[in-house]
């Protein structure tokens, strides 16, 4: 199903803060996920920026700002300017997050958890559809965390996502720490979720660590990896083919050494798992 | 009630504090007004107050996070202040689209030169420093760009321990089509 796609290894969420560390230590990057909107619209040193990082490394888009969950459906200005992007990378596949980020004119600015129901399944697989007539990469799906639970469910998280998955034909980028974290702040079983999920399309891994605040674990993207996400990851390299694992870091950047350390064991464990 | 409905609705309760706050100290009425019926407002009023209000806080910090970002001098230079401040402009505009973050950061800075206008605050060349460091918020996102400012306080010194004693300056922002980076010409006027 995606078993044609590349294996690309352990790669890094790129940030601009890190540029130069990156490249003096890029043997042990073996791939880049770029964010798109930093490279949509933007002006030529961007652009430039953009070319030296794909002269280097494989690059992975990965979206935020889509809103694959918006009944309202998809801002067309925004897939004019994502398409050329796609076009000019041609990745091996791509990712997007299952969740809406805005709706009423109201651009929420994070992402925004769908209730579990047929009619939002239908409504992301429709928005998917329109944009594969834009480009047709493979997309891979990311689960979110959320704070909210949102009434009248009709199924589990898992559930939901694996009806998205199967009846759009994607994959699904398994964020391990967003995993973790629900499951820390919704008291679920990860073993039972994992459990549930269709095996064979799980392409990519997320991880990162997080900070507790007011008895509410929070994916900042701010800490060193726990523990619990390296034992949940090592279980789900066990049960699925990975294609690839990207560290997702985004604040209070230690040296690039802690970083480079993670990335070590994070290929460590894909090796002797996999 | 439709996903659409839902969709407008949680986007509101996430973003408004006041419409957060009247909705759930009375869903039911609130509900009626947006059309919905008492079913469908008693199952929205199902939703933890704690966990919406958790929420869109944490939309707020993260706003303040990337804000912080294109203004760095000056939430250095306001401290604690940077944060309140944000909090109460925060309340009346929320940007949108790919460049959200940058349109926040230019937003805010208004904010703050107006506050540091209208109410002056500590220390009295933050006005300046914020015009300043929204110049070249501007001046990124442009591939033309001439812009001539005036400065009570030496904003361009790169330490902001430099800048505290009056000495007016004139800055030019100046970046023309295909040169990947910012010129800038520095004058004085003479002193007071």
């Amino acid at each position: 199903m995606f078993s044609h796609l590349p294996t690309l290894g352990v790669g890094l969420g790129f940030r601009e803060v890190c540029k130069s560390d990156l490249f003096l230590n890029r043997q042990q990057v073996d791939f880049l996920e770029i964010v798109v909107e930093h490279y949509l619209d933007v002006s030529s040193p961007k652009q430039e920026e953009l070319e030296i990082l794909a002269q280097h490394f494989p690059i992975i888009p990965h979206g935020i700002n889509l809103s694959l969950g918006s009944a309202e459906g998809l801002d067309r200005d925004y897939l004019r300017k994502l398409a050329p992007l796609m076009n000019q990378l041609n990745p091996p596949w791509w990712s997007e997050h299952i969740c809406f980020t805005r709706a009423g004119g109201v651009d929420i600015g994070h992402l925004s958890p769908l209730p579990y129901t047929k009619e939002a399944v239908e409504v992301v697989c429709r928005n998917i559809a329109e944009v594969r007539r834009w480009f047709d990469v493979p997309l891979i799906l990311e689960n979110i965390t959320y704070m909210v639970t949102l009434p009248g469910a009709e199924m589990t998280e898992a559930q939901f996502l694996t009806e998205i998955l199967e009846r759009s034909d994607c994959g699904l980028l398994l964020d391990v720490t967003n995993l973790h974290t629900n499951a820390v702040n919704h008291g679920y079983d990860v073993l039972d979720f994992l459990g549930e999920l269709p095996s064979q399309r799980v392409v990519q891994l997320h991880f990162v660590g997080g900070h507790w605040y007011d008895g509410v674990l929070i994916d900042s993207h701010s800490q060193p990896t726990p523990t619990e996400v390296w034992q949940l990851m090592a279980e789900v390299v066990d049960r699925f083919p990975v294609k690839g694992i990207v560290l997702e870091r985004d604040e209070n950047f230690p040296p690039f050494g802690e970083l480079v350390a993670e990335l070590q064991q994070a290929r460590q464990i894909l090796r002797s798992h996999s | 009630m439709s996903l659409l409905q839902t969709q407008q609705l949680l986007a509101r309760l996430y973003t408004n504090t006041e419409f957060r706050e009247r909705f759930f100290a009375n869903p039911q009425t609130v509900g009626a007004e947006l059309g919905l019926s008492d079913d469908e407002s008693h199952q929205l009023a199902q939703l933890s107050v704690q966990d919406v209000n958790l929420f869109a806080n944490s939309l707020k910090w993260k706003r303040l996070g990337e804000v912080r970002q294109f203004l760095p001098r000056t939430h250095l230079a306001l401290g604690k202040n940077f944060n309140a401040l944000f909090w109460k402009y925060a309340e009346s505009y929320i940007p949108s689209g790919i460049k959200k973050h940058r349109q926040d950061a230019i937003a805010f800075a208004d904010f703050i030169a107006k506050v540091a206008r209208d109410e002056g605050i500590e220390p009295p060349w933050v006005g300046d420093l914020v015009r300043y460091e929204q110049t070249w918020v501007l001046a990124y996102q442009a591939s033309i760009y001439l812009r001539v400012c005036w400065f009570r306080y030496p904003v361009h010194q790169p330490e902001n321990s430099d800048i505290c004693i009056e000495k007016p300056t004139i800055l030019v922002w100046w970046r023309f089509l295909g040169r990947p980076c910012l010129l800038i010409c520095k004058g004085r006027l003479p002193y007071k």
